[in-house]
């Protein structure tokens, strides 16, 4: 088995979930690189990926997690010379067993460019994060889908409650944003990394986290 | 990427994002830009195998770029309109008015509305005749191009038949005469296929119907050599699940049944088949450029290819590299268990022997029960059944046959079947089409019909037998303009300006708004729906589709004597499409 970090940027960040799916089997099975399949009367290839975020927003940290037996080198250059533009394997590791980062992510961080968030740090991180509720009415508080807020060199980067366990929907936190940033216009939002937690409940990089199975 | 904070606001963004694998490098150095623009959403656009032909075809010629443009959802179109963006393409997102040609595919009569919409998108005017130099050629083709008229006005030139060869010649044309219009289409009109509408002349009778045209024969143009003519070794693959996505092989062209209601089986004659050698070299290399986990064998009617156990012999490694192989298009027996377990659709068409001998619709009620107990054991657990009601010489006695030919399925679906599969009937309205025996027939009324359905319905639902039925106003339309001239176009133009687009999207279908263009334009559509007599000059005559309007007649007479006609496999009927020697019956 083996487990790998994929992109979703430019024209795939628009892709759904399920298609992309579809989109990764094509391309390992175009690379000509074998993998198993499921039993049954309609088989699928075996793949399972990390849980789906909003359309349209890029991503560094999707993962998938394959049941082939091709080596991790191997499979990243196959896989990046047949993939769709935009959803290209960053790294791969062989793992002994399904590491379901659907069901363990537990956090992912976000960076949001953006000069006017540059030193609204110390307000950002104190006050409390709004939305409204999606019917138009009440007021809906998100601020415990928040876990932290830290500068970057060009906005800051946030990092939220994904999967499972608790999700904090990147557009609902930009929207919290745009309400108490008033000129706030993200030049690029970008998932640049996923957090899983252990079976202690500590929260750790998910390739922290594949890492303890690796073949 | 341009146009991302529009794209945010609309749903299914990928429909508009290009990108897609095995798509066209929109930067390549070209001479020709062109833009396959394709009537109805991405959806149903990335489906057609025309489309993903001519796509590669154009992108492989070394001086063409040929990007894509489909009809926007209305959320986009709203957008686009409200904030002045001019339609684009999804390659390189140029707007459509930068292309030297824009090649509109039509496929289906309730789409006429959205190729005024995509104009408009575009800033053009509707009317060749009001588009001048500095604004792209807007041609167009395929399957409505048998009765090209009631939109004829809105093009420069349509292709009647198969577009491969003569867009070759097309373009090869237009350098030539790049910036001289004028002179293009007149020369164009001599290459077979071509027809150009601003030079034919239709006289009209005082009652309305045709005098006669005042220009040669348009010949339909069609590919003599399908074994060698172009087929691409790889397809676009879409970014979102299209209705077809899947790699998909053509096994012929043209059909040797000779059902008389079928336009596609007489319009697409001579009958042309491709080898099986090309056919499994092809399916080889498509899953290999594509990673598609299907590839279909797609024809009229699939069953009938000569060497189809061959064939699927020699696609077993793909099934091996867990590849479904899928036959749609089966007449009602020889259909391949081991290939097609799991749905299964008949068409039996019509539900009482006499009538599906009228239509020639060669399977009598024994192949019918064969058929049904060979799916069942097979293991079938979703059979599909169409039907047609409203055909010619059709009683009651004929819709009752409908319900007892379901009846059967269910009946022998439990003692043959394995498990119990859903059976699911459907039934279409008959619609008249050009270059079919039937061209003369009038369309069943809409009481008749809605007292057909409500028959039928009624007696499916006490069997607890899935029913669904067309709608008889979507229908009417389409009949109107199948059968229609090009006095249609003005209705189009009307029902575009009320607000009609989508029409064959029972959501956006608003047949009111349909009924009120026809009157403001003071056109009866009864006078598309009627019988015509045999002697009447009829709009499409001055095509040359290569079916003799003899024949049609001679097929007409023996449908209401109750005479079948042999399938052509047995032997030439002489319908006329072996003129050229290109039919591989004949
Ligand atoms: S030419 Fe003869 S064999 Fe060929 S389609 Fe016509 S009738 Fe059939």
């Amino acid at each position: 088995m083996l487990t790998f970090r994929f992109q979703k940027v430019g024209a795939a960040a628009f892709i759904p979930h399920v298609n992309a799916m579809r989109h990764i089997t094509r391309a390992i099975r175009r690379a000509g690189i074998e993998a198993a399949y499921s039993q049954g009367f309609n088989p699928h290839m075996n793949v399972y990926l990390s849980p789906p975020m909003p359309l349209g927003f890029e991503s560094l940290c999707e993962y998938c997690t394959v049941d082939t037996k091709t080596g991790a080198e191997e499979f990243m250059r196959l896989y990046n010379a047949h993939c769709l533009k935009g959803m290209e394997c960053l790294e791969a590791a062989e793992v002994v067993a399904n590491p379901n980062i659907a069901a363990a992510a537990a956090a992912a961080l976000y960076e949001i460019e953006d000069p006017a968030l540059i030193g609204r740090l110390d307000e950002l991180q104190r006050g409390r994060f709004t939305v409204e509720e999606k019917d138009g009415g009440a007021e809906k508080d998100i601020t415990e889908g928040v876990l932290a807020i830290e500068r970057t060199p060009r906005g800051i980067s946030a990092l939220l409650k994904y999967g499972n366990m608790g999700n904090l929907r990147i557009d609902r936190f930009l929207e919290a944003l745009a309400r108490r940033i008033p000129d706030f216009k993200p030049q690029r939002v970008v998932k640049a990394r996923l957090y899983c937690c252990d079976g202690s409940g500590e929260i750790i990089p998910a390739q922290q986290y594949i890492s303890k199975i690796l073949r | 990427m341009i146009y991302t904070h529009i794209l945010k606001k609309v749903i299914k963004p990928a429909r508009y994002t290009g990108g897609e694998y095995n798509s066209c490098d929109p930067a390549k150095p070209h001479e020709i830009s062109f833009c396959f623009c394709f009537p109805e959403p991405y959806e149903v656009a990335m489906s057609n195998l025309g489309m993903k032909i001519l796509y590669h075809m154009l992108n492989d010629r070394p001086d063409t770029v040929c990007e894509r443009c489909f009809m926007p959802w209305p959320d986009l179109s709203e957008i686009l309109i409200r904030q002045d963006i001019p339609l684009f393409s999804i390659e390189s997102k140029k707007s459509l008015r930068e292309f030297d040609i824009l090649g509109f595919s039509i496929h289906h009569e309730l789409c006429y509305t959205n190729i005024l919409h995509m104009l408009r998108l575009a800033g053009l005017p509707f009317y060749a005749r009001e588009r001048g130099e500095g604004m792209p050629l807007v041609i167009a083709g395929g399957p409505c191009s048998v009765n090209p008229e009631p939109y004829a006005e809105f093009f420069d030139l349509i292709v009647v038949g198969e577009g491969e060869e003569c867009l070759n010649s097309l373009l090869g044309l237009y350098l030539e005469e790049k910036g001289d219009r004028k002179r293009f289409l007149e020369r164009a009109a001599a290459i077979e296929g071509v027809y150009v509408p601003s030079l034919l002349e239709v006289q009209y009778s005082s009652d309305g119907t045709i005098r006669g045209f005042l220009d040669p024969k348009v010949k339909k143009t069609f590919v003599r050599d399908l074994d060698n003519s172009y087929f691409p070794e790889r397809m676009i693959i879409p970014n979102i699940e299209a209705v077809h996505d899947r790699a998909v092989i053509e096994l012929f062209r043209g059909c040797s049944n000779g059902c008389r209601f079928c336009q596609a089986g007489f319009a697409t004659r001579p009958i042309r088949y491709r080898s099986k050698g090309k056919l499994s070299r092809q399916a080889a290399k498509l899953i290999e450029s594509t990673g598609y986990e299907e590839i279909s064998l797609s024809s009229l009617s699939t069953g009938d290819y000569p060497e189809l156990r061959d064939l699927l012999d020699e696609l077993k490694p793909l099934k091996e590299k867990w590849t479904n192989i899928s036959l749609p298009s089966l007449r009602l027996r020889g259909f391949y268990g081991e290939f097609a377990a799991g749905s299964l659709t008949f068409a039996p068409e019509a539900g009482t022997q006499r009538l599906r001998d009228v239509i020639n619709k060669n399977i009598t009620d024994e192949d019918i029960e064969a058929a049904f107990k060979e799916a069942f054991s097979a293991d079938c657990s979703n059979l599909k059944l169409y039907f047609m009601t409203g055909l010619p010489t059709e009683t009651m006695e004929d819709i009752e046959g409908i319900a007892q030919v379901a009846l059967l399925a269910k009946r022998l679906s439990r003692s043959e079947g394995k498990r119990s599969p859903s059976i699911t009937v459907s039934s279409s309205v008959f619609l008249p089409k050009p270059f079919t025996p039937f061209q003369w027939e009038a369309m069943d009324d809409r009481q008749a019909t809605l007292e057909k359905q409500a028959y039928l319905r009624q007696i499916f639902r006490k069997n607890r037998i899935k029913y669904s039925y067309h709608d008889y106003d979507m229908s009417r339309l389409e009949a109107i303009f199948s059968r229609g001239d090009r006095r249609l176009s003005e209705v189009i133009v009307a029902a575009y300006r009320k607000g009609c687009t989508l029409d064959s999207w029972t959501e956006f279908f608003d047949a009111k708004k349909w009924d009120e263009a026809f009157s403001e334009c003071g056109i009866d559509p009864g006078f598309y729906l009627r019988k015509r007599p045999f002697d009447e000059v009829l709009p499409w005559d001055f095509i040359d589709a290569h079916i003799s309007r003899k024949y049609l007649q001679r097929e007409c007479e023996r449908a209401y004597a109750g005479v079948t006609t042999r399938d052509c496999r047995l032997g030439c009927n002489g319908c006329g499409a072996s003129a050229g020697g290109c039919c591989a019956l004949c």
